[in-house]
């Protein structure tokens, strides 16, 4: 057996399990940084609907206009943090991006800020049935990922 | 032939909220007439690069009006292809504006 191969293979046998333990471990932070930013993108998508809920299920009549302007800047502030989380998420290959628009449009579309705005219950149901499924398909899209 | 930068929250506001004027200060229909409207239909400048990041939020209602009414204004979507920069580190704010000004006729 030549030298050359000899030495080639002690590198190989030392080197190779060192590359795999590398790429392991990169996943590994790599699932874990994503499961990080979806419970994020979770806690950010609960407090919006919780306020949103709030503020569609009364009229504009029935808020002080100083509460109801911080609803509408608290809603708008969140929604703003979370579209940073779903444009990091998306770049990472979990892409939610068109289930959050129409939770956006959901909620701060139509007369969102307009001061004749009424009470909606069909905003409220869109609210419900909406928040949870971006954190359904984002943990579908995770759960794909690392399969 | 120039270009020209707009900075949402330096040349308006950072609060920008509310549909029409009537809404409030700093409504889409104040950012689109007298900050967009007049750059993108001024015939000197080609580009204008507008910049998203640095507000306290945006509303889809906000979006909507300001850049579903443009194309409702008469700045033709060809226009705001070959003209309309936007920038924002937010990728959601960039797909929500496009599909409005897609989607208005």
């Amino acid at each position: 057996v030549p030298a050359d191969f000899t030495v080639f293979k002690l590198i190989m046998g030392n080197l190779v399990p060192i590359i795999i333990a590398y790429f392991n471990r990169k996943k590994g932070t790599n699932r874990s940084e994503d499961l990080k930013l979806i419970e994020k993108l979770e806690g950010e998508i609960k407090e919006i609907a919780r306020l949103s809920l709030d503020y569609w299920s009364k009229s504009n009549q029935q808020f002080d206009l100083k509460i109801a302007a911080e609803r509408k800047a608290g809603i708008r502030a969140l929604f703003n943090e979370a579209g940073m989380t779903i444009t990091t998420l998306k770049i990472h290959h979990i892409n939610c991006e068109n289930q959050f628009i129409i939770f956006r449009q959901a909620i701060t579309g139509g007369n969102f800020e307009s001061l004749n705005r009424d009470s909606d219950q069909n905003i409220i149901t869109k609210i419900n049935n909406l928040y949870p499924e971006i954190s359904a398909n984002a943990r579908a899209i995770y759960a794909d990922k690392y399969r | 032939m120039e270009t020209k930068t707009i900075n949402v929250q330096q040349d308006f506001s950072k609060y920008p909220a509310g549909r029409l004027r009537q809404d409030g200060d700093y409504s889409a229909e104040e950012f689109r007439e007298n900050i967009l409207a007049p750059s993108l239909r001024d015939e000197v400048i080609d580009k204008v690069i507008l910049e998203l990041d640095g507000v306290a939020g945006y509303s889809s209602s906000f979006l909507e009006e300001a850049f579903g009414g443009l194309v409702r204004s008469g700045v033709s979507k060809e226009t705001l292809s070959k003209k309309l920069i936007l920038e924002s580190k937010d990728s959601t704010i960039i797909s929500e504006i496009n599909q409005y000004i897609n989607e208005a006729n």
